[in-house]
């Protein structure tokens, strides 16, 4: 099926290059915004599988955008895109609930392949920004997770569902979540990425191999 | 844009550079790997390459760098 999209992106160029390259990878962009407010109305109209915000919109905010988004209906799916691999800027991304955190240096395919993922339920963050990630491992200590969290969030990075990972550790899927949510509390992380990017600084858990998607 | 970015402008004037930066290297990929465009395609997609390599020229001459 289609992964039917909505692209808010204030540079009309990109904008314009972006439906027409998602498209060739097999999105249906179903709308395209460029401003915050006409993206707001283009996501609450369509409710599309995925929406992909940039960051900075102009005089408008991105990341204000998906907080709003969020607050409304916490179910929708978002990937925030952005140039910057700012650290500060990543975990203000990853705060505001977003499931994805995308950079533009990434290929169409990439991009399409981290949407897809975000749409399905799992989260995102782009590789490259690992190194930002990791960086704050020295800052303050946070209470240990334990070995049951770890695992889970272990396998939640490596691109499992919350069901799937109930069904690959035999444990309800009820459990997982209450697993998540105290290691979310722990680490004083507002979103399952979030909690994620922090379990991976912290090394908690270690970066997945292969094309090094932070997914969960 | 300010003569000398702080740390935020630096951010943004990478987040701005790589917006066109994504055009160039998308539809640049698309033209040199697909064998298949039409004619219309090609001019179109290498219009739009020439677009974003002009507004990063822009973008690094305002920045001075």
């Amino acid at each position: 099926m289609l992964l039917r999209l909505v692209l808010i992106e204030d540079h009309q160029a990109l904008r314009e290059g972006l439906e027409l390259l998602l498209g060739r990878e097999g999105c249906d962009v179903v709308g395209t915004a460029g401003t915050a407010a006409e993206g707001r109305q283009l996501v609450e109209r369509l409710a599309p599988d995925v929406a992909l915000v940039d960051i900075r919109l102009g005089d408008d905010d991105g990341i204000d955008l998906t907080r709003r988004l969020l607050g409304e209906d916490p179910d929708r799916r978002i990937v925030l895109y952005t140039g910057s691999s700012d650290e500060e800027l990543l975990f203000s991304g990853l705060d505001s609930g977003a499931r994805g955190y995308a950079l533009k240096d990434g290929s169409p395919r990439e991009l399409v392949e981290a949407l897809a993922l975000v749409a399905n339920g799992g989260s995102y963050v782009d590789p490259r920004l690992r190194p930002a990630l990791l960086s704050r491992r020295s800052t303050e200590r946070l209470p240990s997770l334990s070995n049951r969290e770890r695992e889970i969030l272990d396998l939640l990075a490596q691109g499992l569902t919350g069901e799937q990972v109930a069904e690959r550790l035999f444990l309800s899927a009820e459990t997982v979540k209450t697993h998540i949510r105290n290691a979310m509390s722990k680490l004083e992380a507002h979103t399952r990425v979030h909690a994620i990017a922090i379990a991976l600084r912290e090394g908690y858990i270690s970066p997945p191999d292969g094309a090094g998607l932070a997914r969960g | 844009m300010a003569d000398e970015p702080g740390l935020d402008g630096l951010n943004r004037l990478r987040h701005d550079l790589r917006t066109p930066l994504t055009v160039v290297v998308g539809f640049a990929e698309i033209l040199a790997s697909d064998r298949e465009l039409s004619d219309v395609e090609r001019r179109d997609y290498a219009q739009r390459v020439l677009n974003a390599g002009l507004e990063i020229r822009e973008l690094i001459d305002a920045a001075r760098l």
